[in-house]
C-alpha cells in the first residue's frame, strides 16, 4: 500500500460520496415523502437513473464531459427544488428586498457581528433527516457497510491490477466515455462517470475502488429489503452478512455490472409499495447496467430474498438469525479481505502485479503524453488518455532482429520516453489456456494472443530478442523496473 | 463692477460645468432659486451657510454675478468630442505599448516566446486576474466617482483605499479556490499552477492599482507604469539573465508599486484641492450601492473571457494537459481586439454627444413639451446606435481584410475573425447602453442583461466548442454578446419612454 493509493482511495470514496450520497439527498430534501428513509432511497434512485441516463445520452454524442455533466447535475438539482417549491419565495419582490435588507442589516454591523450562519435556508435543510429511529439497529446499519467497504478496499489498496476480465474492458470504457471519445454504451460504465470527473482520477483508478463501494452499497441494500421484508433487524444482518460474503467469493469483493445492478433491482422490491413509480425506475436503471440478469445477479436477489422467506416463514430460524447475525458479519468481512488475496495470489490472472504497478507509476510519474508503452492489451485500459500504447503482438510483429541490431536504427516513436515490458516467465494463470477451445467464453480477439500459452510465449520471447538485440547497439536503453518475472526497459529518444 | 455673493466658491452648482457642457446664465432670479434649489440649497440652508435671509436672497445676490459667466457654445461642444474619443481610447494606451514591446524584444509585461504549458498557465492567470478584479474596479471607480463629482476629493480618498485592501483579499481568495481545484484535478502540471497564480495575483494588483489612474482619468501614467514594468522585464531578464517568467512578475510588481504611488499622489492632490474632511462611510451602504456595478464588472471580463477558456479546455486526447493555449485562436482574437479598442472609444464620447443633446433639448423643451422632448432623444439614441453600427462594420471589414491578406493564420482562420469581430461590435452597442443606463442610475438593468449573456455565451460556446473544434467557441462570444447588446437595447428603450423621469432621479 503506498501513500498515492491513499490519496486514491480518499478521492474516489469523495466522488462517490458526492454522487450517490450528497444528490440522492439534496434531491431527498425535496420529497414529500413521510418516511423520511424510503425517501432517500427513492431520492437514490432517481439521482443514480439521472446520472445514468445523462451520461449515456451525452455520451453518446461524445458530450460525456466535465462541464455538461456538471450542468445537467445542476438542471436536475434545480428542477427538483424547483418542483418542491424551495423556489416560490424568489417570486415575490417583497420576500427578496426583505432578504437584501437582511443583508445590508448584517453588512452594517459587521465588524461586531458573530460568524453564525444560521439563516433560514440552512435550519430549513436540517431537519429533514434519515430518521434513526426507522429501522431499529441504525447504528449496526452503518457500521457493517462502512466495514464491508473497508475490507473490499483491502485487495485494491495492495494491488492495482484486475482479477476479472470485465473490468478491464469497464475501465477503458469508461476513460473512452469520459474523455468524450467513442466507445460502445456500457451501463456499468457510464454509472461512474460523475466519480470519475468529482474524483480527478482515471477511468481504472475509479473502476478499481468503486467495486468496494458498491460491495457496501449492495449490503445497506440487502440490510434495508430483509428488515423491511421482516421487521427484523438480526435477520437483516445476517441476510448483508451472506451477501458480503457471496461477493467475496463470486466477484472477489469487487462488484461487476450483476453485482451493480442488483442493487437496484433489491431497490425495486423495497420501494414497489411506498412508491410504484420509483420502483419501476430503479427496474429501468438495473436493466441498463445489465440488460440481461446473469448468474450473479440471481444469487444477489436470490438470496437475501430467501433469507426473508425463512425468516417470516419459521419463528426458531428468527431466532436463529438473531444467533448468528454477529458471526457471520464478521465472517463476512473476513472473507473479503482474505479470498481476493487468496483467489488471486502474487500474480495473474492477466497480468503480473509488477507490470500493472510499473504501467501505473508511468502514467502517475511522467507529463502526459509524452511517453509508449508497449505491452500486452490489459495495460490499454492504465494508459488510454494518459500516455500512449502498442500492443506487444503488434511490436514483434512490425521489427525484427536484423533491423533493429542496425547501428543506425531508432525506434520511430514520436514520445521522449518508450516503455517495453518483456515477461522473463511468461504468465501462467487460469486464464491463459492452451487452446482456443480452453478459452471458451473467455475468448476475446484482442486478448487471444496472450491467453494462449504458446502464442504467449512466442511473443515474449521475440519481444525479448528484439530488446536485447537493441540494446547492445543503444547503451541509453535503461531498465526501468525489474523483478524475477518480468522486465520493463526504458528507451529515450 | 458686479459683486460676487458671499461664500462664492461653494455654489459650483451654479457655475458652469468643468466638462464643457452646455451652460447658459440664468434668465432671470427665479431661474436661479430653481437652480439652487435643485443643487439643495433650501431656504433653512441659504440662511445657515450664506446669511442671506432665504434662498431669494441668494438667488437675488447670484443673479448678476452668473451673468458675467459667458454661455457655452455648441462649437466648443463638438470639438471636445472628438478630445472624449482619444480619452475613451487612451485605456488601451497600456495594451498597445505591450504589443510594440512585442514587436522589439520579442516579449512583453506578460507572454512571448514561451512553452505551450507555459503559454496557458499565463493564460488562465490573467485571465482570472482579470474576472476577480473587474468587480471591484467597478465597485470602487463608482463609489469613488460619486464623491469626486461632489468635489468630496477626502471621501473619495477613503473609498478608493478601503476598496484596494478588499481587492486584495478577495483577490487572493480566489486565487486560492481557483488553485484548489487546478491541483486537485491536474489542470495545469507543476509548478505552472503555481506560475499561474503568482500572474493572477500580481495583474490582479496591477488592475486595481489602473483602475484607481483611470478613475481619475489618469491614463497617461497608467502607460507610465507599463513603461516602467516593461523596462524591469528588460533590465532582469536581458542584463541579468533572470528567466523570463520571474522577470515578468517583477516587472509587473513595479508596474504595479508606480501605479500605486501614481494613485496615491494624485489622490491627495484631489483632497487638498478639494478641502474638506470625509464623511463616515457605511458598509452597507457601499453594498447596496455598489453590488450591481460589481456584479457587472465580473461578468463582463467573463463575457470577454469565456470563449477562449472554452476553446482551452475543448479535450484534446493528445494534449499533455486538459488545458491547451491555442496559439492560432489567439492571434485571430488579437486581430479582432483591435477592431474592439478602436470601436469602444468611441462609447465615451457618444456618451457624452448624448447627454450634451439632452440637457440642450431640456432647455430647449419646457416642461409642456415632454412628448417632443422624448422624441428627440429617441432620434438621439438611434442616430447614435446607426453610427455605431456603421463604424463597427468599417472598422471589421477593414481589419479583416488587411489581416486575412497579410497574415496566413487569420487568412485559414477567417470564420473565427468574422465572429470576433461581429462580437465585438456587438459588445461595443452592449457598453454604450451600459454606459447610458450608468449615467441613469440604473445599473440593476445592466446586471440583469449581462447574467444571460454570459449563460448564453457558456452554452453556446461549450456545446459548438465540443461537437466541432475548438475554433466555435467564438460563435459562444458572438451570440453572447449579441444578447448582452439585445438585452442593454430594450432596458434603453424602454427608459427613453420616460427619460426626463430618470434623468431627474439620477442626478438628485
Amino acid at each position: 500500500m503506498m501513500p498515492y493509493d491513499l490519496l486514491d482511495v480518499f478521492r474516489v470514496s469523495l466522488g462517490f460520496l458526492v454522487v450517490f450520497g450528497v444528490v440522492p439527498w439534496l434531491a431527498a430534501l425535496s420529497s414529500p415523502r413521510e418516511d423520511g428513509l424510503l425517501a432517500h432511497c427513492g431520492a437514490f434512485v432517481r439521482a443514480s437513473l439521472f446520472g445514468e441516463v445523462a451520461a449515456l445520452l451525452l455520451g453518446s454524442m461524445r458530450l460525456c464531459l466535465p462541464g455538461s455533466m456538471a450542468a445537467a447535475y445542476v438542471l436536475f438539482l434545480l428542477t427538483v427544488m424547483f418542483r418542491s417549491g424551495i423556489f416560490r419565495p424568489l417570486r415575490n419582490p417583497q420576500w427578496l428586498r426583505a432578504q437584501l435588507h437582511s443583508l445590508i442589516v448584517f453588512a452594517d454591523r459587521l465588524p461586531s457581528a458573530p460568524w453564525r450562519f444560521e439563516s433560514a435556508g440552512f435550519r430549513q435543510a436540517s431537519f429533514r433527516r434519515v430518521d434513526s429511529a426507522a429501522p431499529a439497529s441504525f447504528g449496526q446499519m452503518c457500521l457493517f457497510p462502512a466495514l464491508v467497504a473497508l475490507a473490499a478496499c483491502f485487495y485494491p489498496l495492495n494491488y492495482v491490477r484486475f482479477l476479472n476480465t470485465d473490468t478491464y474492458s469497464r475501465a477503458l470504457a469508461l476513460q473512452k466515455l469520459t474523455l468524450g471519445q467513442p466507445s460502445a454504451l456500457d451501463g456499468s460504465a457510464s454509472l461512474l462517470a460523475s466519480v470519475v470527473f468529482l474524483s480527478g482520477c482515471d477511468g481504472a483508478t475509479v473502476v478499481r475502488f468503486a467495486g468496494a463501494f458498491f460491495t457496501a452499497l449492495l449490503v445497506v441494500t440487502t440490510f434495508l429489503v430483509v428488515f423491511r421484508l421482516t421487521a427484523s433487524s438480526p435477520t437483516g444482518l445476517t441476510a448483508a452478512g451472506v451477501v458480503a460474503a457471496l461477493a467475496a467469493f463470486v466477484n472477489a469483493g469487487q462488484l461487476q455490472a450483476g453485482g451493480m445492478s442488483s442493487i437496484f433491482w433489491l431497490l425495486s422490491i423495497l420501494l414497489w409499495r411506498p412508491s410504484r413509480l420509483d420502483a419501476i425506475w430503479s427496474m429501468a436503471l438495473a436493466l441498463l447496467i445489465e440488460p440481461i440478469p446473469g448468474r450473479d445477479t440471481i444469487l444477489y436477489v436470490a438470496i437475501p430474498a430467501a433469507i426473508a422467506w425463512l425468516a417470516i416463514s419459521s419463528r426458531a430460524l428468527l431466532r436463529c438469525f438473531e444467533a448468528i447475525r454477529a458471526p457471520v458479519a464478521l465472517a463476512a468481512i473476513g472473507c473479503l479481505i482474505v479470498v481476493p488475496l487468496e483467489s488471486a495470489g502474487h500474480n495473474g490472472p492477466y497480468e503480473y502485479e509488477t507490470a500493472a504497478r510499473a504501467v501505473s507509476r508511468i502514467a502517475r510519474e511522467f507529463p502526459q503524453n509524452t511517453w509508449l508503452v508497449i505491452a500486452p492489451v490489459q495495460e490499454l485500459a492504465f494508459t488510454y488518455g494518459r500516455g500512449w500504447h502498442m500492443q506487444l503482438s503488434e511490436f514483434v510483429r512490425r521489427y525484427d532482429v536484423g533491423e533493429v541490431s542496425q547501428p543506425g536504427f531508432h525506434f520511430p516513436f514520436p514520445v521522449a520516453d518508450t516503455f517495453v515490458f518483456v515477461e522473463k516467465r511468461p504468465l501462467v494463470s487460469r486464464a491463459v489456456g492452451s487452446g482456443l477451445s480452453a478459452l471458451g467464453p473467455r475468448f476475446d480477439p484482442a486478448m487471444a494472443p496472450y491467453q494462449l500459452r504458446l502464442s504467449r510465449v512466442s511473443i515474449e520471447f521475440e519481444a525479448a530478442s528484439l530488446m536485447a538485440a537493441y540494446r547492445s547497439r543503444h547503451p541509453e536503453v535503461r531498465v526501468f523496473v525489474e523483478d524475477q518475472n518480468l522486465v520493463v526497459y526504458r528507451i529515450p529518444s | 463692477m458686479t459683486r460676487s455673493p458671499k461664500r462664492a466658491t461653494t455654489l459650483s452648482c451654479l457655475l458652469p460645468p468643468a466638462d464643457s457642457l452646455p451652460w447658459a446664465p440664468p434668465l432671470d432670479s427665479c431661474d436661479v432659486v430653481v437652480r439652487l434649489e435643485t443643487a439643495g440649497i433650501t431656504d433653512t440652508v441659504a440662511q445657515r451657510e450664506y446669511g442671506y435671509h432665504d434662498a431669494w436672497g441668494l438667488a437675488e445676490a447670484c443673479f448678476s454675478w452668473l451673468r458675467t459667466f459667458p454661455a457655452s457654445d455648441v462649437r466648443g461642444c463638438r470639438q471636445s468630442s472628438l478630445v472624449e474619443y482619444w480619452k475613451g481610447l487612451s485605456f488601451a494606451l497600456p495594451l498597445c505599448l505591450c504589443c510594440l514591446a512585442m514587436v522589439i524584444f520579442r516579449f512583453s509585461l506578460w507572454g512571448g516566446d514561451v512553452s505551450p504549458q507555459l503559454a496557458a498557465a499565463v493564460g488562465f492567470g490573467t485571465v482570472s486576474s482579470f474576472v476577480t478584479t473587474g468587480g471591484v474596479v467597478q465597485a470602487m471607480a463608482r463609489r469613488g466617482l460619486f464623491f469626486f463629482t461632489v468635489h468630496d476629493g477626502a471621501t473619495g480618498e477613503i473609498v478608493c483605499w478601503r476598496w484596494v485592501p478588499l481587492g486584495a483579499a478577495w483577490l487572493a481568495i480566489c486565487g486560492l479556490v481557483l488553485l484548489a481545484p487546478c491541483r486537485y484535478y491536474h489542470w495545469l502540471p507543476a509548478p505552472f499552477d503555481w506560475i499561474a497564480l503568482a500572474f493572477h495575483l500580481s495583474l490582479g494588483l496591477l488592475w486595481l492599482a489602473t483602475g484607481i489612474l483611470h478613475m481619475l482619468e489618469r491614463s497617461l501614467w497608467s502607460a507610465v507604469a507599463t513603461v516602467a514594468g516593461i523596462c524591469s522585464v528588460v533590465l532582469f531578464h536581458r542584463t541579468l539573465h533572470v528567466p523570463l517568467v520571474g522577470a515578468q512578475i517583477t516587472g509587473i510588481a513595479v508596474a504595479t508599486a508606480f501605479a500605486f504611488a501614481a494613485s496615491f499622489v494624485f489622490l491627495r492632490a484631489r483632497r487638498r484641492a478639494d478641502g474638506g474632511r470625509p464623511r463616515a462611510l457605511s458598509s452597507a451602504l457601499d453594498l447596496y450601492l455598489a453590488w450591481p456595478y460589481f456584479l457587472f464588472g465580473a461578468l463582463y471580463f467573463l463575457l470577454i473571457f469565456a470563449d477562449r477558456l472554452l476553446a482551452w479546455t475543448v479535450p484534446d486526447i493528445a494534449a499533455a494537459s486538459p488545458v491547451q493555449f491555442r496559439g492560432d485562436y489567439e492571434t485571430v482574437l488579437d486581430v479582432a481586439l483591435i477592431a474592439f479598442v478602436l470601436q469602444v472609444g468611441g462609447v465615451r464620447a457618444a456618451t457624452f454627444t448624448f447627454f450634451r443633446n439632452m440637457v440642450r433639448s431640456q432647455k430647449q423643451h419646457g416642461i409642456s413639451a415632454r412628448a417632443e422632448f422624448l422624441r428627440d432623444m429617441k432620434r438621439a439614441y438611434a442616430k447614435n446606435a446607426t453610427s455605431f453600427i456603421l463604424l463597427g462594420a468599417a472598422v471589421s471589414t477593414c481589419l479583416y481584410l488587411t489581416a486575412s491578406r497579410f497574415s496566413t493564420v487569420v487568412h485559414d482562420r477567417g470564420g473565427t475573425l468574422l465572429g470576433a469581430l461581429l462580437g465585438g461590435s456587438l459588445m461595443v452597442i452592449g457598453l454604450w447602453n451600459t454606459s447610458l443606463l450608468f449615467r441613469l442610475a440604473l445599473p440593476v438593468d445592466v446586471a440583469a442583461a449581462i447574467a444571460p449573456a454570459v449563460a448564453v455565451d457558456l452554452l453556446i460556446g461549450y456545446l459548438l466548442s465540443r461537437l466541432g473544434s475548438y475554433h466555435y467557441a467564438v460563435a459562444g462570444f458572438g451570440t453572447g454578446a449579441g444578447c448582452f447588446a439585445a438585452l442593454t437595447t430594450r432596458n434603453v428603450l424602454r427608459r427613453l419612454k420616460a427619460l426626463d423621469y430618470y434623468y431627474l432621479s439620477s442626478s438628485v
